[in-house]
């Protein structure tokens, strides 16, 4: 073993070890020129921050790559010189800020000490019980008894028992993360007398359906794969040859323990689902919706969750790492304060793709050879898909589900997938997440009817691997494919240095078989039935006594009146700072399509809403919004606020109402451990299906995480709501900012304030609902005019905290300031007001206005002042400068989130 | 002008805008895949002509961890790839991760580009659009900085070496010396350009971030096209 000493950053040291026949001295003289130390005495005292043995450190994978050596012979740790021992309470800093925790270990160690761990640094052998008849119980796997029933009674019917693999294959192929058994339960309001079979069936889907249906042309594809597909319109509304891909998934266990690596692989994770779209995606774009906990420390809190500010660091770096290294810009996000957020932190990461529409659906036959290609197999992340649906702080909860995602040869995948792909040499494609090889090889066997792959030779990164983890792993940046030119495919793997291994083909035997060398025979390690594996699981039947009563009841003991705020004091508020200082520490541009800046105007500080992105492959535009309200107390209002903030950012980012598609994604505590928590999830479906149906723009993918609470606490009900589609382009879209004096400028005032304050029943409730969509979409209609027009010069959504700080904002692009009229005061402007369907407006120097605004809506649209050349707001009876304000907006914010 | 040849692969990510920039200035560009091209030098390197250009464009090559630049530069100089196109004649430019690239391989002397930092504190990864000058034109230009290691630290200037474009801006800082952005050389017929802004994402009026169709002039566009970095250098070395 070799071992060298790098700087890394700052006051700490890179121990780089080696262990490799070939003498690379000279190479890493080349390498490091003068940044290379000499060895340090063997009493001197460092603290080491190390990976954990089994799992996989990307700084070690590239140095790897250049040296043309095998990863596994490579380990790179940090270390900081200690000049003397640490305090207790400088140690315990450092294990804060320093360490990720569940993957990395920090121990003070002299370098004599550390040589010999290292030396001494294994794997420990374990014997393979992979293929022992066993009983789940008896491996610590969960199943409810009707799942057991099930399996039991296939076990009788082929008279063997499951082994251990089969066992571990059912748990994650049968579990909630993957299955999304809640989503699909037969759910009874026993109090309400109603019931449905199944929200994803009867309110998502098949409502979906019935409008994609009617537009093939546009809907290409909808919850079948790994994201939802539209195809691309061009300003001029010609259809392209191209579709736009987008989906959104959650990491809200892994960034809890570890988040860092929880946050950069839900990241790269989220682009593995793009790329597995179809034949393959290209990612062009992120939006990630991050909930904390607030930054002091919440009163009731699980013990062993990590600190706020830990959290937060960890989570904002790995999103950073996670886009800024893929090469994808982040365009558009959101963060959300509450203290119900300790239980578990929520991180929410978005992507979209583009795709030709003649790789929009994989085309796999019988006899397609399969591989998997990039990162070898690891013991890392095992039982996650399992796992995610527990208490994650538990004894049982191991860290080995933790990774950190290594972008780097994610990005390299793509680059070659792209070609092959369109040198036609793929015939499906698919990520490997939660459940490994176990889920992809499982899913896309169900495209012709079977599989055998056989794992004897697989690439590891670590000897030992029990068979059943080979299967198993959720080792990252690993894409599983289908081919029928497997000597192409092979010759183009070479040419861009892609590592693989070819792991069987696709059959029509009805049977997912899994082959392993055991000794020196081949044995089956999986043999099932794709009938019981993907079509047995038992349904679920849920109840909740919970009624419209209850949560009438619940909210009037919650609601607070509107508040007044001290704007200057509000604004230095976590939730109300400015968002830039995170912003600028993603790269928003990288690709050069993000023509609507987070941040705009010469001053880059006025936020923008939406984001329009150019496609130029297609000759198009891309517009983006995002919505979601769960601290609304009023759960009608915060479903449609939700849906209503992510319209509005889509229309103002010019996107258009008749190209839109949805997504949903939820993040709730278990259902099956709350009434209220179950009656919101069945509510948000009606709620759902009347926004499908009156809006006419499908949801087109979606995702649910479901276990977000302990035993004594649990996170708000929270639903985002996001849509996509093509746009009519920069020439058309208003900006965030007040470009000019001397113009008019308007509020649209809200539609409404309450439902559930308004009516008596959830029918009441609904039908009240259905007409806020509709009055809503009526203004979408008239916005969306305009915006094609190029009437509007300016637009902005309202502000949740207070009208005064949207307008305040628009004022922050070109230090222009407003003259408000005699009916405004200040106080008024500073009081919380609902921002359903409310728009802050300034038109063109032709608008009529009288002309242009339908009659039914003149009222509600009312004159605030004009705009001036002064950075300041004129009231009758004061003026004000908006520098303090300003301050107070950005001040904070620096520290919370640079 | 010669061909504008374009590295891609390997953790480079800005190829794409790179070309499309140099294609709507009215160049011809090639995608050079950095895998092939390293496995397969002669194939890529017979082809070159004098006159023509090698973009290194930004991203984090082979993921950036041991310093930027660095594992690219050890992987191009395994090839002699610089000695090689400067022997023909022809230039390079490296763009943020590409100008780090430069800086690892000491083609500009002795050069760092370290870790950003604003009043001495260490600053993170940054993205904002900055105001330059570049005084050769006798410009002020406006391009995004997109970098987290973009502070300049010159020990030694090889011959015929120096700075021409550098940050105007009181809102940016990376405690980069002198406020350099850019430097650049003349090694015989080459010219070799680095700077840490990105020309290449403004082309056109609608990418500037106080863009607003409501008061966008037609001269905007031309000026862009005219004063475009790469014109600028294009037509110097022309000369």
């Amino acid at each position: 073993m070799k071992i060298y000493v790098t700087k890394a950053e700052s006051k700490t040291f890179a121990f780089i070890s080696i262990k490799n026949e070939k003498d690379l001295d000279l190479d890493i003289q080349k390498i490091f020129q003068n940044s290379l130390l000499p060895l340090p005495q063997a009493t001197t005292k460092f603290l080491v921050r190390s990976y954990l043995p089994g799992v996989s450190n990307p700084v070690a994978e590239s140095l790897a790559r250049v040296l043309k050596i095998p990863s596994k012979d490579i380990r790179v740790d940090l270390a900081l010189e200690l000049t003397q021992e640490l305090s207790p309470k400088e140690a315990q800093e450092r294990e804060a800020l320093w360490k990720e925790p569940a993957i990395e270990r920090l121990e003070s160690k002299t370098f004599e000490s550390y040589l010999l761990w290292l030396e001494n640094l294994k794997i420990p052998q374990r014997e393979d019980t992979s293929y022992l008849p066993t009983t789940p119980e008896a491996i610590g796997l969960e199943f409810s008894a009707e799942e057991l029933f099930v399996l039991k009674n296939a076990e009788e019917k082929q008279g063997r028992q499951w082994n251990r693999a089969e066992w571990e294959l059912f748990a994650q192929t049968w579990s909630e993360h993957c299955k999304h058994k809640i989503f699909n339960a037969e759910i009874k309001l026993t109090k309400e007398g109603t019931s449905t079979s199944s929200l994803f069936k009867n309110k998502l889907r098949n409502p979906a359906l019935k409008i994609a249906d009617e537009r093939k042309d546009l809907y290409l594809s909808l919850f079948h794969d790994n994201a939802g597909v539209l195809r691309i319109f061009t300003p001029d509304q010609k259809a392209s040859s191209w579709g736009i891909a987008a989906k959104m998934e959650t990491h809200n266990s892994p960034s809890a323990i570890s988040p860092y690596g929880g946050a950069s692989t839900g990241i790269v994770g989220v682009h593995r689902d793009i790329l597995g779209t179809g034949l393959g995606a290209l990612p062009i774009a992120n939006w990630d919706v991050l909930c904390f906990e607030e930054p002091q420390h919440s009163e009731s809190r699980p013990e062993k969750a990590l600190a706020p500010e830990i959290i937060r660091k960890g989570v904002l770096r790995g999103i950073q790492d996670g886009g800024n290294q893929s090469g994808i810009p982040t365009v558009q996000g959101s963060t959300i304060f509450d203290p119900s957020y300790a239980v578990k932190p929520l991180v929410f990461a978005g992507s979209l793709g583009i795709c030709p529409t003649d790789f929009v659906n994989k085309k796999a036959k019988s006899g397609d050879k399969l591989f998997v290609i990039g990162g070898a197999t690891g013991a890392d992340g095992l039982r996650g898909a399992v796992m995610s649906s527990r208490d994650i702080r538990s004894e049982d909860f191991g860290g080995s589900i933790v990774q950190v995602a290594n972008p780097y040869t994610q990005r390299c995948l793509t680059d070659f997938l792209i070609e092959a792909r369109n040198k036609g040499l793929l015939t499906a494609v698919t990520d490997n997440g939660a459940g490994g090889l176990a889920s992809s090889v499982g899913e896309m066997s169900t495209l012709t009817g079977g599989a055998t792959i056989d794992l004897s030779h697989l690439r590891l990164k670590f000897e030992g691997l029990l068979a059943w983890e080979k299967l198993l792993s959720e080792s990252q940046e690993r894409m599983t494919l289908a081919t029928h030119d497997p000597e192409g495919l092979i010759q183009l793997l070479k040419e861009w240095r892609i590592e693989y291994d070819q792991l069987g083909e696709l059959n029509t035997s009805g049977r997912f078989v899994v082959l392993h060398e055991k000794g020196n025979v081949k044995e089956k390690l999986v043999d099932v039935s794709l009938e019981i594996l993907h079509e047995s699981c038992p349904q679920l039947k849920l109840s909740s006594h919970w009624t419209f009563e209850d949560e009438k009841k619940a909210y009037l003991k919650e609601k607070l009146l509107p508040q007044k705020y001290d704007l200057e004091k509000a604004l230095s508020n976590p939730q109300a700072l400015s968002r830039e200082a995170i912003s600028r520490r993603f790269d928003h541009e990288v690709q050069g399509r993000t023509l609507r800046k987070p941040f705009a105007g010469f001053t880059q500080e006025a936020p923008q809403d939406g984001s329009l992105l150019e496609v130029m492959e297609a000759s198009a535009y891309i517009a983006l919004g995002h919505g979601l309200a769960p601290r609304e107390k009023d759960f009608y209002m915060s479903v449609l606020l939700s849906f209503d903030e992510a319209l509005k950012k889509y229309l103002l980012a010019t996107g258009q109402l008749q190209y839109a598609g949805l997504l949903d994604n939820y993040s709730w505590p278990d259902p099956l451990q709350n009434d209220q928590s179950l009656w919101k999830l069945s509510t948000s479906g009606d709620l759902i299906e009347a926004i499908t149906e009156i809006s006419e723009i499908p949801f087109v993918s979606g995702k649910d995480s479901m276990k977000n609470n302990d035993s004594k606490n649990r996170i708000l009900e929270t639903l985002v709501i996001s849509v996509f589609g093509s746009a009519k382009g920069p020439e058309h879209m208003p900006v965030g900012f007040i470009t000019q004096k001397g113009s008019k400028i308007y509020t649209w005032k809200p539609v409404a304030d309450s439902v559930i304050n308004k009516t008596h029943s959830s029918a009441s409730a609904l039908e009240l609902s259905k007409d806020i969509i509709q009055k809503l979409l009526r203004r979408y209609e008239i916005i969306e005019k305009w915006i094609q027009e190029k009437k509007l010069i300016s637009a902005k959504d309202t502000s949740t905290l207070c009208p005064m700080k949207s307008l305040f904002e628009m004022c922050l692009g070109r230090k222009k300031g407003i003259h408000f009229s005699k009916e405004n005061s200040y106080e008024e402007l500073c009081t919380q007001s609902s921002t359903l369907g409310g728009f802050h407006l300034v038109f063109s120097q032709n608008f009529d206005f009288q002309k242009e605004v339908p009659p039914e809506f003149q009222n509600e649209i009312v004159e605030m002042g004009h705009t001036t050349s002064t950075f300041e707001v004129k009231f009758s009876n004061r003026t004000l400068s908006l520098e303090s304000l300003r301050n107070a907006y950005f001040k904070g914010s620096e520290q919370l989130w640079a | 002008m010669g061909l504008m040849k374009i590295l891609r692969g390997e953790g480079i990510e800005c190829e794409n805008e790179t070309a499309r920039a140099l294609e709507l200035l009215g160049h011809q560009t090639e995608f050079w895949d950095l895998p092939k091209l390293l496995s397969n030098p002669e194939a890529y390197l017979n082809k070159l002509q004098k006159n023509d250009w090698i973009f290194i464009p930004g991203g984090f090559s082979f993921a950036d961890h041991f310093g930027s630049g660095r594992l690219l530069a050890f992987e191009l100089n395994n090839i002699q790839f610089f000695e090689r196109l400067i022997e023909k004649g022809a230039s390079i430019w490296g763009i943020c991760n590409g100008f780090q690239v430069l800086t690892s391989s000491s083609i500009f002397g002795n050069v760092q580009l370290e870790h950003n930092q604003k009043e001495d504190r260490p600053m993170n990864f940054h993205d904002r659009w900055v105001k330059l000058k570049a005084p050769h034109f006798n410009l002020s230009l406006y391009y995004p900085a997109r970098h987290g290691e973009g502070r300049i630290q010159i020990k030694e200037l090889a011959p015929q070496t120096e700075a021409f474009l550098f940050y105007d801006d009181e809102k940016f800082e990376n405690g980069s010396e002198k406020k350099i952005a850019g430097l650049m050389r003349k090694i015989n017929h080459s010219t070799i350009v680095g700077m840490m802004p990105h020309p290449e994402i403004y082309t056109r009026p609608e990418q500037n971030p106080d863009y607003s169709f409501s008061d966008i002039n037609k001269a905007t566009l031309n000026s862009l096209k005219e004063n475009s970095i790469f014109n600028l250098i294009f037509r110097m070395e022309s000369k």
